[in-house]
C-alpha cells in the first residue's frame, strides 16, 4: 500500500490502462449493439438509455463503436509503435555509441527517410498490400523511426560523455557491458516519455491518413476514423465525435501517465 | 572547421540523393501516372494517351527517367509539374513562404508553450500546477490536428467571432492554425522537456551541489543545460516535421503551402514536384540537424562530437 | 543556460518576425462590389481546351463566350458568338454567321480567323486536350468563308455538336493570347471576350476576375449590368467539406457549392444566407456492376443486386433526402432521360433473395452468407472517397447482408487508382459517374469499345443505337433511341444507379439574381447582384 502511495502515478495510470484494456477485450459483452449495424432510419439520434452515446450518420450505435473501437486503434497502435521503437532504439543505441562513420552512415538513411513523405510511403504500400490497417501501420510505423532514433541518440551522446564511461573504456571495458549497465538506465526515461509521444503519434498519425482517404476498411469502428467522420455531422451531432475523441484522449492521457510515472520523484520533494 | 563545413555539405547532398531515390522507386511503383489522372480521365482515346506518355518522357526506360532528372537536378534544373507544366522552382518558390510562416510561428509557439509547460510539470512548486501541466500537455498529444482545428474554427470564429474563418491571407488569417498546430507540438515537446528535466534533477551532481551550497539558480541553470539535449532534438524534428508536414492544417485552412501541393502531386502522380519536394525536405533536415548539432555543443560542451 | 534560452528565444521571436512581414498583407475592405467564392476541387490544370474538370468552369464559363449558347431554362441553343448557324442537309457541315463588333479583353477584334485559331489549338495533337476534342467528334476541318462566317465540316452526321460548342472547353480565346503564350503558360495569362476578365490566377491559390465595362454582346439570358453588378470575383480553394459552411457562415466567403448535406439542413433556417439546389444533367452517382467475371456475368444475379437496394434509406441518411433517387443510367434532367425506367427495380429484397435462390445461392452453412458450389458470396466494391460514396458503400454493404451478400468495400485514394482498379478488372462493383448535358455522354461508359467501358458491356445492339443516336440530328428519332438504350441497360442491369447529382450551394442573402448555367455548375456571374 505505501508503494502506491508512493507512486500515485503509477496505480493511476495502469488502472485506467486496465480498464481499457478489459473493455476492449470484453467488447462483445459489454457492447449493447453490433458495431456494424447500420440503422439509417435512427440516424443522428441524441444519447438515451437505449444508445448510450447516440447514433452516427448511418444509425449505428457509438458507444458499441467506441467500445470495439478500442481493439482496432490499440492494436493498430501497439503494432506501429513496435515497428518503431525496436528499430529506432537499435539505429539510435549503435549512432549514439558508435560514433563515427556509422553514425553518419545511420543517420543519413534516417535523415533520408524523414525527407520521405509518409503520405508516398502509405500509398506504396497501399498499393501492393492493399488497403488495410496493417499497411497503414507498417506506413506510419517506418515512418516515425527516424524520429525516435534522433531522440535515443541524442540521449546516448549525453549519457556517453559522463566521465565514468570514458573511464570505463580506457580501462578496456566492452561496449556491452558498458551499454547495459551505464548507458541504458541513463536513457531510459526519456526513452520512455518519447515512447509515450511515439505511441499517441502511431494513433494519431494513423488516423489522419484515413482522413486523407488512404483507405483501410471504412466500416470498421475505429476511433481516428470515427473522429475523423464525426467531423462532418459535428453541426447536428456533436456526440459523434466527442465520445471516440473522449477515449483517445484518456487513453494517451493514461500512457503518457505511465511513462511520467517511471521518473524518479523530484529531488526537491 | 573547413573541412567539417565540406563534410555536412556532403552528408546533406548524400541525403538528399538517396530520399529522391527512394521516391523515384515509390513512385514508379505505385499505380497510374500523371496521364492518368489527367487525360484519360477525361475520356481520351488511347492514342493520344500514349502520345502524351511519349511527349513526357514516361515510356522512357526508368534508369533513364532517373538519370535525366538527377542531371537536370545537378544543372539546377528542377523540372516542370508534368500537370500543368510550371517549373518545379516556381512552384516551391510561390508556396514557400506561406509555408514558411505557418510553421515558424508554430513552432514559436510550440517551444514557448511547450518548454514552460515541460519545466511547470517537473519543477512546479504545487502539485496543481504539476499535474495541471502534464494534463494539457497530454491534451495537446491526444487529439487528432483535424479536430481540433474544426472545433477551434467552430469555437472562435462562429461563435465567439473573435477570429475570421478560413481562407483569408495575412496575419489575422494565420493566428488560428497557428496556434492548432503550435498547441500539437507542444504537447511532444513538453514530454520530453519534463521527463528529460526529472531525469536530471535525480542525478547525483544535483545533491552534491546543493549539499555544497551552491546557489539554486545555478543548480536549475545547470540541470536545465543537461535536460535539454534531448529537447533540442525532439524541437528540430518537429521543426522539420512543421516545414513538411503540415498537410492537414493548409486543407483545413485553406491555404496556401507545400503540404497542399505534395498532396496534389502525390494524386497526380506529379512527379518532378513530388521529387523536387523531397529534396528540399531533405535538405532542409539537413539544415536543421546542423543547426541542432551546434546547438548541442553550446549547450553541453562535454559532448564530443565528430570532428 | 537561461541566459542562452533567452537569446535562442529572441532569435526565434525575430526570424518569425521577418517571415510574417514577409506574408502577403490583408486584402483590406474593398469599395465596390466584390465576392469571394469557394471552389471545391483544385483541378489539375485551368485551361478550358485542355483541362477537364468542371470546377474550372465556374470562373472561366464568364471569362469566355461560346459560339452558341444553351438557354438556362429552355435548354434551347440561342446564339452566342454565333448569330446564326446553318446545318447542310447531309449533316456534313454546319455554318456559323458571326457577331460584328466583339473584342477581346486584350483589343483583338473577334472574327472567323479567331475561330479557326482555337479550332486549330483543340485539335493539335500536341495540345494534348480530351475533353474539349472530344466534344467535337468528327469533327474533319474548317473553312473561313468570309471575316464572319465560317464553316466546320464533319466525316460523319454528329447531333451533340451544338452541346459541345456551348461549353466552356470550346470558349473562344484570342488568338493574340494564344499565340503569345506558350501551350502550357496560356492558362495563367487567359484572354476571352466574356463578361469578366481574367485579373490574376495563382495556381492552387486564387483566381481574381473583373469586370469587362466594354461587354456588349452576351446572349440573352445575361442581364443588363447595374450599381449592384459585381466588380471583383475571388476564388480560392475549399476542398475539405465541413469547413465550407463554416467559411460560408462566418462570412470569409460570399458563396459556395458541394455543401454537406447535413451542414445545408442547418444553414436553412440561417437568415444572412441563401440555399440552391441545382440538379445536374448526366449520369448519376452510381456503380458499374463487372460482366465479365463470375457472379457478374450473370444478369439474374445482377438484377438482385439492383432489388437489393433500398436507395431511398441510403438517400435519406446520407443527403438528408435532397436529391432524387436514380433509376437509370441518366438523371432525371437530361434531355432524352426516359422516366420509364423508374419503374423497372424497387426495392424488394424478397424477390432478390428469389432471384438469387433461383441461380443456386442458398446459406448451406448458416453462416449469414448465402454460397453456391462450396464458395461464399463475397464481392468487392471499390469506390474513391468524393461525394459521400463511402456512407453510400457503407449502407449498400449493410443491407445486402441482410440477404445474405457479402461485400468487401475498398476505398482508393485517388483516381488513377481508380482506373487502375478499372483496367486490371479486379472488382465485381466500381464507382464512377459524369455529367454533361448531352445524353451521348452513355457512349464512352457503355460502346464495347468505350474509353470507360467498366462494366465489360458488349453489346452489339446497343452499340448501335448509341452510335445512331449521335448521327441523326432529328430530335424525335435520337428520343426514340435513348429510350431504347436506357431501358437496354437497365434490363441487363449493366449499374447500379442510387441518386440524381444535386449541388448543394450556399450563398450570402446578400446576393440576388443566382442563376446556374444549363449544364448546373458553371454560375452566370454576369447576373449577380449585391445588395446591401
Amino acid at each position: 500500500m505505501s508503494a502506491a502511495a508512493r507512486n500515485p502515478r503509477l496505480v493511476v495510470a495502469l488502472g485506467v490502462l486496465g480498464l481499457i484494456a478489459l473493455v476492449s477485450i470484453g467488447a462483445p459483452w459489454i457492447a449493447s449493439h453490433d458495431p456494424r449495424a447500420a440503422a439509417p432510419e435512427n440516424q443522428l439520434l441524441e444519447p438515451s438509455g437505449e444508445y448510450l452515446f447516440g447514433t452516427d450518420l448511418l444509425g449505428r450505435d457509438v458507444f458499441s463503436r467506441v467500445v470495439y473501437g478500442g481493439r482496432r486503434t490499440l492494436g493498430v497502435a501497439l503494432l506501429t509503435a513496435g515497428i518503431t521503437l525496436a528499430p529506432g532504439i537499435a539505429i539510435g543505441l549503435a549512432a549514439g555509441y558508435a560514433g563515427r562513420w556509422l553514425d553518419w552512415a545511420l543517420m543519413s538513411v534516417m535523415d533520408a527517410l524523414l525527407a520521405f513523405p509518409s503520405l508516398l510511403l502509405a500509398l506504396a504500400l497501399v498499393t501492393v498490400f492493399g488497403s488495410g490497417v496493417v499497411q497503414i501501420a507498417f506506413a506510419v510505423g517506418i515512418a516515425g523511426i527516424p524520429a525516435y532514433a534522433r531522440v535515443v541518440r541524442a540521449a546516448v551522446l549525453e549519457a556517453r560523455a559522463v566521465p565514468y564511461v570514458d573511464a570505463a573504456r580506457a580501462i578496456g571495458a566492452r561496449p556491452a557491458g558498458i551499454l547495459a549497465r551505464h548507458v541504458v538506465p541513463a536513457i531510459a526515461t526519456p526513452l520512455l516519455s518519447f515512447a509515450g509521444v511515439t505511441l499517441s503519434w502511431a494513433i494519431l498519425n494513423s488516423a489522419a491518413l484515413m482522413f486523407l482517404g488512404y483507405g483501410g476498411d471504412v466500416a470498421a469502428p475505429d476511433w481516428g476514423v470515427m473522429l475523423a467522420d464525426g467531423r462532418e455531422s459535428f453541426r447536428t451531432g456533436p456526440w459523434v465525435a466527442v465520445a471516440p475523441g473522449m477515449a483517445l484522449s484518456l487513453t494517451v492521457f493514461a500512457i503518457n501517465l505511465l511513462g511520467n510515472s517511471v521518473a524518479p520523484p523530484p529531488a526537491n520533494r | 572547421m573547413i573541412g567539417y563545413s565540406i563534410k555536412r555539405l556532403g552528408s546533406a547532398l548524400f541525403v538528399a540523393w538517396l530520399a529522391l531515390t527512394l521516391a523515384f522507386v515509390a513512385l514508379r511503383w505505385v499505380p497510374g501516372d500523371a496521364v492518368d489522372a489527367t487525360l484519360a480521365r477525361g475520356g481520351a482515346s488511347p492514342g493520344e494517351v500514349a502520345a502524351r506518355r511519349d511527349m513526357l518522357g514516361l515510356n522512357d526506360p526508368v534508369w533513364r527517367q532517373y538519370g535525366d532528372y538527377v542531371m537536370g537536378l545537378v544543372r539546377g534544373d528542377w523540372g516542370e509539374s508534368l500537370v500543368t507544366e510550371q517549373p518545379v522552382a516556381e512552384i516551391i518558390r510561390q508556396n514557400i513562404g506561406a509555408t514558411s510562416a505557418l510553421s515558424g510561428a508554430a513552432l514559436l509557439i510550440a517551444v514557448t508553450l511547450g518548454v514552460v509547460l515541460g519545466i511547470a510539470a517537473s519543477l512546479g512548486r504545487w502539485r496543481p500546477v504539476r499535474y495541471g501541466a502534464e494534463g494539457l500537455a497530454s491534451l495537446a498529444l491526444s487529439t487528432p490536428v483535424y479536430w481540433t482545428s474544426t472545433l477551434a474554427i467552430y469555437v472562435f470564429s462562429i461563435v465567439l467571432g473573435l477570429l475570421p474563418g478560413v481562407g483569408g491571407e495575412g496575419i489575422r488569417y494565420l493566428i488560428l492554425p497557428a496556434a492548432v498546430l503550435g498547441f500539437h507540438t507542444a504537447g511532444s515537446i513538453a514530454q520530453v522537456t519534463a521527463g528529460s528535466i526529472r531525469d536530471a534533477m535525480g542525478q547525483g551532481f544535483v545533491r552534491t551541489a546543493r549539499a555544497k551550497g551552491l546557489p539554486e539558480l545555478d543548480v536549475l541553470d545547470h540541470v536545465l543545460r543537461v535536460g535539454m539535449l534531448p529537447v533540442v532534438a525532439v524541437v528540430a524534428l518537429q521543426l522539420g516535421f512543421l516545414l513538411s508536414g503540415t498537410v492537414i492544417t493548409e486543407i483545413i485552412f485553406v491555404r496556401r503551402g507545400l503540404g497542399r501541393v505534395l498532396l496534389t502531386a502525390i494524386d497526380n502522380r506529379d512527379y518532378p514536384v513530388v521529387e523536387g519536394l523531397v529534396v528540399l525536405s531533405a535538405l532542409t533536415y539537413s539544415a536543421i540537424n546542423m543547426l541542432a548539432d551546434v546547438a548541442y555543443r553550446v549547450i553541453d560542451p562535454r559532448v564530443r562530437m565528430e570532428e | 543556460m537561461l541566459g542562452t534560452l533567452l537569446m535562442l528565444f529572441c532569435l526565434m521571436l525575430g526570424v518569425v518576425a521577418v517571415l510574417l512581414l514577409r506574408t502577403d498583407a490583408d486584402d483590406s475592405g474593398d469599395n465596390g462590389n466584390r465576392i469571394v467564392y469557394g471552389l471545391t476541387l483544385e483541378p489539375s490544370g485551368f485551361d478550358p481546351h485542355r483541362h477537364i474538370s468542371s470546377e474550372l468552369g465556374i470562373p472561366l464559363f464568364s471569362v469566355y463566350d461560346t459560339l452558341v449558347y444553351r438557354h438556362p431554362q429552355t435548354m434551347e441553343f440561342v446564339p452566342g458568338l454565333a448569330e446564326r448557324w446553318e446545318m447542310a442537309p447531309d449533316g456534313l457541315s454546319w455554318t456559323f454567321y458571326l457577331k460584328q463588333g466583339v473584342t477581346f479583353h486584350d483589343g483583338t477584334p473577334f472574327d472567323a480567323q479567331a475561330v479557326g485559331a482555337n479550332l486549330d489549338r483543340v485539335m493539335n495533337p500536341g495540345i494534348g486536350s480530351a475533353k474539349a476534342r472530344g466534344l467535337l467528334g468528327p469533327f474533319a476541318g474548317y473553312e473561313i468563308v468570309d471575316p464572319f462566317t465560317i464553316r466546320l465540316n464533319l466525316s460523319e452526321p454528329y447531333a451533340p455538336l451544338l452541346d459541345g460548342l456551348s461549353q466552356v472547353y470550346l470558349g473562344i480565346a484570342s488568338p493574340t493570347a494564344l499565340a503569345r503564350y506558350s501551350n502550357n503558360t496560356y492558362q495563367w495569362h487567359q484572354v476571352g471576350t466574356g463578361p469578366y476578365r481574367v485579373e490574376e490566377i495563382v495556381p492552387g491559390d486564387r483566381i481574381v476576375l473583373a469586370r469587362n465595362e466594354d461587354y456588349a454582346w452576351g446572349p440573352v439570358f445575361y442581364a443588363p449590368v447595374t450599381g449592384q453588378s459585381l466588380d471583383t470575383i475571388e476564388f480560392r480553394f475549399f476542398t475539405d467539406p465541413p469547413t465550407r459552411s463554416l467559411a460560408l457562415e462566418s462570412g470569409t466567403i460570399q458563396m459556395i457549392g458541394e455543401l454537406l448535406p447535413t451542414d445545408t439542413e442547418l444553414l436553412v433556417g440561417n437568415p444572412a444566407l441563401q440555399i440552391f439546389r441545382v440538379p445536374i444533367a448526366g449520369t448519376p452517382q452510381q456503380f458499374f456492376i463487372n460482366t465479365r467475371r463470375s457472379p457478374g456475368d450473370e444478369q439474374s444475379f445482377r438484377q438482385a443486386l439492383l432489388y437489393a437496394t433500398n436507395r431511398t434509406a441510403i438517400v435519406d441518411a446520407v443527403f438528408q433526402g435532397q436529391s432524387p433517387l436514380a433509376y437509370g443510367p441518366l438523371t432525371a434532367v437530361t434531355p432524352f432521360y426516359d422516366p420509364g425506367v423508374a419503374e423497372k427495380y424497387p426495392f424488394d429484397p424478397d424477390f432478390a433473395r428469389g432471384l438469387l435462390q433461383g441461380i443456386g445461392y442458398q446459406d448451406t452453412d448458416s453462416d449469414g452468407v448465402l454460397d453456391r458450389d462450396g464458395a461464399p458470396l463475397e464481392l468487392t466494391m471499390v469506390f474513391a472517397p468524393w461525394n459521400q460514396m463511402s456512407d453510400v458503400a457503407q449502407l449498400i454493404q449493410s443491407q445486402w447482408r441482410d440477404i445474405g451478400i457479402g461485400v468487401e468495400l475498398i476505398q482508393v485514394p485517388d483516381y488513377p487508382t481508380l482506373a487502375a482498379y478499372a483496367e486490371e478488372g479486379d472488382y465485381d462493383l466500381i464507382g464512377l459517374y459524369d455529367f454533361a448535358v448531352e445524353a451521348s455522354i452513355l457512349n464512352q461508359f457503355y460502346q464495347s469499345d468505350g474509353a470507360r467501358n467498366w462494366s465489360g458491356v458488349s453489346d452489339p445492339e446497343l452499340d448501335e443505337w448509341l452510335e445512331d443516336a449521335i448521327r441523326t440530328p432529328n430530335q424525335a428519332d435520337r428520343a426514340q433511341l435513348y429510350a431504347a438504350i436506357q431501358d437496354r441497360i437497365m434490363e441487363q442491369a449493366l449499374v447500379l444507379p442510387i441518386r440524381d447529382y444535386v449541388n448543394l450551394n450556399g450563398a450570402s442573402a446578400r446576393l440576388d439574381g443566382v442563376i446556374f448555367s444549363a449544364h448546373g455548375w458553371w454560375p452566370l456571374l454576369r447576373n449577380f447582384q449585391l445588395t446591401s
